[in-house]
């Protein structure tokens, strides 16, 4: 089984798209990169771990499925996660994605998981939360990882979860230091 | 006078009946889940705070959640708009398996579940309200 892109190599795709369709500030507005991408969003309730979908039809229409009853900022992740398997994965046809191991920070977790869906998550991360951005911000706010009223605030500004947040967060310190 | 008096009130009953008949209709159960679920999904949205928000009481609430209370068109309406959703999305459908293209994509052995979900996918066309 192939391994994961690094994280490196996932940014620099979102960051293309990002310059691309000229956004330069949070939030991002995800539904309108899915339509660049050339993807229509569709929705519809499931009772259930579903997030979502990917479907490349027979005449090159792509449809992104969204689990309505999910939270605004879950749908958000959803669709970004879509829109990486649309850019970083041509061979398949269909995706369906089930709830998403964002919140786990331990290695191992994530390496029992598909590298396909490593990378979809790590792109949805840089996509939501732009490297440049985020750590404009992080060195603006004099960010606190203890301080969660702080975390809540940086993740309403872009329209994140909070678990999303100091998911990205965490990884980048460890990147850092 | 007093005939027509009498006609009224039977009218009333009559309406206040298709309002609130209590009978359980699988139809208006399927409509109170997803109303219920799509509450859920909103932060801090109890049946105190949609009822307020749709001109209803919280035991109005329960009722169209439980089935029990059948809603008119223009509560429908209401009700999308304060938990942010387009009305279609509130609306029962029933199976139709194999119809839709996007469903016939998914590889044989998806969960009928997920395939039933593929057919009723569709585009949301007002932006949902950040609550």
């Amino acid at each position: 089984m192939k391994n994961a892109r690094k994280a490196q190599t996932i940014r620099e795709f979102a960051a293309r798209l990002l310059k691309e369709c000229g956004i330069d500030e949070p939030p991002v507005p995800v539904d309108e990169i899915a339509e660049h991408l050339g993807a229509e969003i569709r929705y519809s309730p499931f009772d259930g771990e579903l997030a979502g979908m990917l479907v490349r039809g027979d005449e090159g229409e792509i449809v992104i499925g969204v689990n309505s009853l999910h939270h605004i900022n879950r749908q958000r992740f959803t669709i970004a996660h879509e829109c990486g398997h649309l850019l970083l994965h041509k061979g398949k046809d269909v995706h369906i994605d089930k709830t998403f191991r964002v919140n786990r920070r331990d290695e191992l977790s994530s390496k029992a998981v598909d590298p396909d869906e490593i990378e979809a998550n790590r792109f949805a991360a840089e996509l939501l939360m732009p490297y440049d951005m985020i750590v404009d911000d992080i060195v603006d706010y004099e960010l606190d990882m203890e301080d969660d009223e702080e975390l809540a605030e940086l993740a309403t500004r872009y329209q994140v979860s909070v678990q999303a947040l100091t998911h990205r967060v965490t990884n980048l310190f460890k990147n850092i230091f | 006078m007093k005939r027509l008096a009498i006609v009224t009130f039977s009218r009333l009953v009559c309406k206040l009946r298709s309002v609130t008949d209590g009978v359980p209709d699988p139809l208006y159960e399927a409509f109170g889940k997803l109303v219920h679920q799509h509450r859920k999904r909103v932060d801090r949205m109890t049946q105190d705070r949609l009822g307020a928000l749709v001109g209803l009481s919280r035991t109005s609430i329960t009722n169209i959640e439980k089935g029990r209370q059948h809603v008119s068109l223009h509560q429908l309406y209401r009700i999308a708009d304060a938990l942010g959703v387009t009305p279609d999305l509130l609306l029962p459908v029933p199976p139709k398996p194999g119809t839709s293209k996007l469903a016939q994509k998914l590889p044989p052995g998806t969960d009928p579940e997920i395939t039933q979900w593929a057919a009723t996918l569709k585009p949301r066309k007002a932006k949902p309200e950040t609550a």
